[in-house]
């Protein structure tokens, strides 16, 4: 079990793999914040949700999460990527924040939360 | 000597001392009187010519002068010629000699003509010489005017032709072998005598001997083949009998020492060729073949002026040349058609994409110091306004002490071949990132199936049958390019597992076309719900049903899944994975509702979507 239990928000636009991070986000002791699937309602969750961390997958049905990704960083909440691109797929501004490359393990996805909680 | 007149007396004192050839012909047979200065005159007459008649001194030449003694002695008046033309036998040959002379009547007490007082000088070399001279003139104005090497040769040899009444000129080129003899075109005089235009002769059938002659860069001059020593065999005749020529002038020309072409003068009758006719012969021959060279080269020049210019300009690429110090000189029409500027000196830089600049400028910089080739790719601003991407290349040319002595380029428009390479990155890119994703999914549903207190056998089974769906569904996508797919076609895939079921099961609905998203999430959602209708629903027992229909209604689709007739409904306990799939994920992935009720007569699957949710075309999938 986590140190701490978060409280994070999913942004995955595939359900299936929004489920499975869900569960595994369960499974870690951690709670599920919010889920949004589509650029619009994920920014104006990201702009008024409460949580401590959020999940960002890439790509949005077609649109990039970066404005999301900015959202977050104005407001200094932590945030991690979750894509199929891999690095080469964060734009040059967000290079430094974690990225999980698609599909990951539920441990890789608690060391990468340890790492953000305790880094 | 007392007895002579005093007027024979007067004239031969001042013949005697006078420097100047002098010569009296004196009394009614004019019997001849010199001086030193006169005797070479004569030439081998001399001294045999002293105290003789003039008429049989001069037989050879007494045709003109004959006239002239007569007149002179009948008027008493004196008569002078210049460069007058006489045909004196020397060496028992007859030769054209040219004289400025006069006679001068000696009168005696009677008043009567007794004598001829005669001085003269030959000026056969001068007039010779400057005839030679006014003709290169004549002939070097006409040729200069020419350019066709082979209008040179025909002209030359016509004005040479003409100018000393032979019958035929004309030049041979020698093939590379250097056995054969070969005449484009030559001049004839008249019907009499044949052009030797189109043909070409064995040189050894002349005679081996004339031949080596020409060989040697020797002028061949025959003045009858048959009295020539070289000429020995009646093949030989028969070859000069072919040609219809008894005399010529064959005039050698070579280059790095190998015969390479003859100019020829033909005779038709034995003619005694006149040194300056020689002479004027190997001139002419060397100044018209200097004037077919240099038509050859201006033509090969213009050629391959014509080359440059088609591979320059016609050249899709732009073709640019630079100085050693970076600058560039010359830049093909092309770069001003594509950019509007002209790319010579500082205008380059302004044809280049601003941010390709500073790139451009570091690498070609570095090529200067170096010498080392020039390759980059970058971006042209083109007319419009629009960037297209090029690749520009230079090489050095170097003097023979290894310095860069020009930059030779080229640019390149890869446009279209960079964008196709971009496009296949994003490609593979794309493949990537969807391989990754359907990754992802494969192992949500295998964390999913595996999950809760499930045998390994059956966990497989369902596992394999849910992936099986997925790649069913991507078979299906692929068929249509990835751009999505009509429901009918989604329904009808999802259900063919229940083959053997097909009878019990409806389907309606009107033509609607899925993106491919869409497409996925309803075919897990369908293959979720056919399975549990095999198991547990209507499709358990031997009389249930199932009906699957689907309508719009404004911008919502209603797709409604309805049981009938199977074993009593119940409702579960806690909610498995397909109804998860089906009310959370089916519902997220189509942008609307998604509700499973457990009615008593069996279950009704409702799903409401908006249409531009589920028709939405995506860029990628995600």
């Amino acid at each position: 079990m986590a140190e701490r239990r978060l409280r994070v928000l999913i942004v995955e636009d595939e359900m299936l793999v929004a489920m499975n991070i869900e569960d595994m986000l369960l499974d870690l002791g951690h709670e599920v914040a919010g889920l949004a699937s589509r650029v619009e309602p994920a920014m104006s969750l990201a702009r008024e949700g409460e949580f401590d961390l959020a999940l960002l997958d890439v790509n949005l049905a077609g649109s990039p999460s970066f404005p999301i990704a900015a959202i977050l960083r104005d407001r200094g909440i932590p945030f991690l990527f979750a894509t199929g691109y891999g690095i080469k797929g964060i734009i040059e501004e967000f290079r430094s924040y974690p990225v999980l490359q698609k599909p990951f393990r539920e441990r890789d996805l608690s060391l990468a939360l340890e790492a953000i909680e305790f880094g | 000597m007392e007895q002579w007149p005093a007027a024979l007396r007067l004239a031969l004192n001042i013949a005697e001392h006078s420097a100047f050839p002098t010569a009296i012909y004196w009394g009614p047979e004019l019997r001849l009187l010199y001086n030193d200065a006169w005797a070479p005159i004569p030439a081998e007459r001399h001294p045999w010519a002293l105290g003789r008649p003039a008429a049989e001194v001069w037989s050879d030449i007494w045709e003109v002068v004959g006239p002239e003694f007569r007149k002179v002695i009948e008027t008493g008046e004196g008569m002078s010629a210049f460069e007058q033309m006489l045909p004196m036998v020397r060496d028992g040959v007859p030769h054209e000699t040219y004289w400025n002379y006069s006679f001068t009547p000696i009168v005696d007490e009677t008043g009567k003509v007794a004598g001829i007082f005669n001085q003269g000088n030959e000026v056969t070399q001068a007039v010779t010489n400057e005839r030679r001279l006014s003709f290169q003139v004549a002939l070097s104005e006409r040729l200069r005017s020419i350019s066709s090497p082979e209008q040179v040769k025909m002209e030359a040899a016509s004005m040479l032709g003409a100018h000393l009444s032979i019958d035929r000129a004309g030049y041979g080129e020698i093939d590379p072998a250097g056995q054969q003899v070969i005449v484009r075109r030559d001049w004839t005089r008249g019907e009499h005598m044949p052009s030797l235009a189109g043909e070409s002769r064995i040189m050894d059938a002349f005679g081996p001997a004339v031949i080596d002659t020409l060989r040697a860069g020797e002028t061949l001059v025959i003045e009858d083949y048959r009295e020539d020593a070289r000429v020995t065999t009646p093949e030989h005749y028969a070859t000069w009998e072919g040609i219809n020529t008894r005399s010529l002038i064959v005039v050698p020309l070579l280059r790095v020492g190998k015969l390479r072409a003859l100019f020829y003068l033909h005779a038709a009758e034995p003619r005694r060729w006149a040194p300056w006719e020689i002479a004027l012969a190997r001139d002419v021959a060397d100044s018209t073949w200097a004037a077919v060279e240099r038509a050859e080269v201006e033509l090969r020049l213009r050629a391959s002026e014509d080359h440059y210019r088609h591979a320059v300009e016609l050249n899709p690429q732009v073709s640019w040349t630079s100085l050693p110090d970076g600058q560039l000189n010359r830049v093909s029409r092309r770069w001003l058609d594509w950019t509007g500027t002209p790319g010579t000196g500082e205008s380059w830089a302004e044809g280049l994409h601003p941010d390709d600049r500073q790139r451009t400028f570091e690498a070609w910089g570095h090529c200067i110091a170096t010498g080392d080739p020039y390759d980059i790719v970058h971006r042209v601003k083109m007319r419009d306004g629009s960037y297209r991407w090029a690749r520009s290349r230079a090489y050095p040319r170097r003097d023979e002490k290894g310095e860069i002595v020009l930059w030779y380029g080229a640019t390149e428009d890869i446009h279209e071949q960079k964008v196709a390479e971009e496009h296949q990155r994003l490609l593979i890119n794309e493949l990537n990132h969807r391989v990754k994703n359907t990754l992802a999914t494969v192992q949500a549903i295998a964390f999913q199936t595996l999950k809760g207190n499930i045998s390994l056998t059956e966990a497989r089974s369902r596992f394999e049958a849910r992936l099986l769906a997925l790649s069913n569904a991507h078979n299906l996508l692929t068929e249509q390019n990835w751009e999505g797919a009509p429901l009918h076609r989604v329904v009808a895939d999802s259900i063919a597992p229940l083959a053997g079921e097909r009878t019990r099961i409806d389907m309606e609905g009107a033509a609607i076309w899925l993106a491919p998203r869409a497409a996925l999430a309803l075919a897990l959602a369908l293959h979720e719900l056919s399975t549990n209708a095999i198991k547990y629903g209507a499709l358990s027992n031997d009389g249930g049903r199932v009906s699957i229909s689907w309508r719009t209604e404004g911008d919502t689709l209603r797709f409604e899944w309805k049981e009938r007739d199977g074993p009593p409904v119940e409702a579960p306990v806690g909610r498995g994975f397909g109804s998860r799939l089906i009310e959370r994920g089916l519902a997220a992935d189509l942008g609307g509702t998604a509700t499973l009720h457990f009615e008593p007569d069996g279950l009704c699957c409702v799903i409401e979507a908006s249409l531009e949710a589920i028709q939405a075309r995506e860029a990628e999938l995600g």
